[in-house]
């Protein structure tokens, strides 16, 4: 079975956690289990990979991070889409698009 | 939960202990936590859970950038730092404490002392048997001579723990939060010891002014009072110095991972200049008995990410260090000090690491010499009120 290459998708972990969070703010875990779900389980992101893309964004002012407390009292940090994440969502939106154009052009079915 | 939870402190045990790598650990193990007891509701066995985290759990290399680590950083600087357990932390304090307990009481022994002479003498005088001086005598000396053996003693009582002050060690997060708690119950009993000696302190002097004046009798007025004074006075700079005790304690372990050594330093940082060999990069590093130090770095030209990156890092270390400390990197290298005025500056330096055992010969000597053990005694509670100011001075502000 073809596994979905991570240097291909490290480009776009970014685009994918602001897609989730487009809807409404959300924590680590809830985050890599909608990933999850949304793909069919064809992308599994890592607790790593998740919290470097947190880390990384969050400086870049792309998100906003909170503590909230859960029903059961954990305390957990959330994270929220600021203005600026959003503009990004959309370049990169449009860069994929753009990608997607150009790779499909050499893409064909060979034996 | 328990293997997750090793699994996660293995993997960062050798990164150094900056807010920003616990911060990952604690955002990592909330995740991992989650995605455990989901799988444990979905009705998989532990094992079968255990194994799906940690092998969903990624790679650590991921994170260095964003933490701002590099590889220098971690293999050098803290791969070899001493745990120091929980319990290990709990049997410290006791010891610091028991330590301080005794300081405490030769201190009291010592203030105590002239209490003897004063209250035997008088009792000499009113009945004429003068074999009471003598006895008042040898109680100042053996009083003395106990309370001496104790400020020594103290000393040597923690000297398995001076491994905290000669090699790095750290502590992990379940104990900065255990002892910071504990640190916080412990303020309000501190807080009270503190009042009640410096009350005692205070109030010393009233037996002498109230029975001199009330009353006519030399034994009281001459005896009575004046010892009464030294045992207020001694059971009131007793209750001073114990009272931080504990407190200095928690707070020098809580201290422990943002101690930065210079042989760490100097490790990270001739590594970094071994792999760049065209700069011209130093490290002065000057070691006194409170670990401080300068990292000093002159660029002639260009400079490579690695002695960037250190550069960075220890800054922000002797930051964490302390805050009054001055760090400068481009600070031009100390002139050479005149050797007499150097060697005056080490030895009172020894002497205030040395803070108690001084302050004991000062006021031996001092006593000894005017015989003024009515005053002398003062300068054990000035002497507790001024120690921080004293070693801020000598040991923060040297240049």
């Amino acid at each position: 079975m073809t596994e979905i290459s991570s240097d291909v998708i490290r480009g776009y972990n970014d685009t994918i956690i602001l897609f989730i969070l487009l809807d409404e703010p959300s924590y680590g875990y809830e985050i890599s289990k909608r990933i999850r779900a949304l793909s069919d389980d064809k992308y599994i992101i890592k607790e790593t990979t998740l919290y470097s893309a947190f880390t990384r964004m969050e400086k870049n002012g792309y998100i906003e991070s909170y503590v909230k407390s859960a029903e059961n009292g954990k305390k957990r940090t959330y994270y929220r889409i600021t203005e600026n994440g959003k503009k990004y969502y959309k370049e990169k939106c449009e860069e994929w698009n753009l990608t997607k154009e150009v790779i499909e052009r050499f893409v064909k079915e060979t034996d | 939960m328990d293997t997750i939870k090793k699994y996660l402190e293995s993997m960062f045990e050798h990164l150094p202990k900056t807010i920003e790598v616990m911060r990952a650990k604690d955002e990592l193990y909330s995740m991992m936590e989650d995605k455990y007891n989901e799988l444990i509701s979905e009705g998989k066995k532990e094992n079968e859970a255990i194994g799906i985290v940690i092998s969903e759990f990624g790679n650590l290399d991921e994170l260095a950038e964003g933490l701002g680590l590099n590889k220098v950083l971690d293999d050098l600087v803290s791969s070899d730092r001493r745990y120091v357990s929980r319990q290990e932390a709990d049997d410290y304090v006791d010891a610091a404490v028991s330590r301080r307990f005794l300081l405490s009481l030769g201190i009291l022994l010592c203030i105590l002392s002239p209490a003897g002479p004063i209250l035997l003498d008088s009792i000499a005088t009113a009945t004429g048997l003068s074999f009471f001086t003598g006895i008042g005598v040898a109680f100042l000396f053996l009083c003395a001579a106990i309370g001496v053996g104790f400020i020594v003693f103290s000393n040597y009582s923690t000297k398995s723990w001076s491994f905290l002050n000669r090699q790095p060690c750290y502590i992990d997060d379940e104990t900065i939060d255990y002892l910071k708690s504990e640190k916080e119950e412990s303020q309000t009993v501190k807080g009270m010891i503190l009042a009640v000696g410096i009350m005692l302190c205070i109030v010393s002097v009233i037996p002498v002014i109230v029975l001199d004046s009330a009353l006519n009798i030399p034994i009281i007025s001459d005896g009575v009072g004046p010892s009464m004074m030294f045992t207020l006075a001694g059971v009131g700079v007793f209750l001073i110095v114990f009272s931080s005790g504990r407190n200095m304690a928690y707070k020098k372990l809580l201290s422990l991972n943002k101690k930065v050594f210079p042989q760490e330093i100097f490790r990270a940082f001739s590594e970094a200049s071994s792999k760049s060999s065209d700069e011209n990069s130093y490290v002065h590093s000057s070691k006194s008995s409170d670990e401080r130090y300068y990292a000093h770095s002159n660029k002639s030209s260009g400079s490579s990410d690695k002695t960037v990156h250190i550069e960075r890092v220890s800054g922000e270390v002797v930051e964490n260090v302390d805050k009054n400390k001055t760090y400068n990197s481009h600070k031009m290298p100390e002139k050479p000090e005149d050797p007499t005025e150097k060697k005056v500056k080490n030895f009172i330096r020894a002497m205030v690491a040395d803070y108690w055992k001084s302050v004991l010969c000062i006021y031996i000597i001092w006593s000894f010499f005017t015989f003024s053990w009515g005053s002398s005694w003062i300068i054990w509670p000035l002497a507790a009120i001024l120690r921080k100011p004293i070693e801020n001075y000598f040991f923060n502000d040297k240049h």
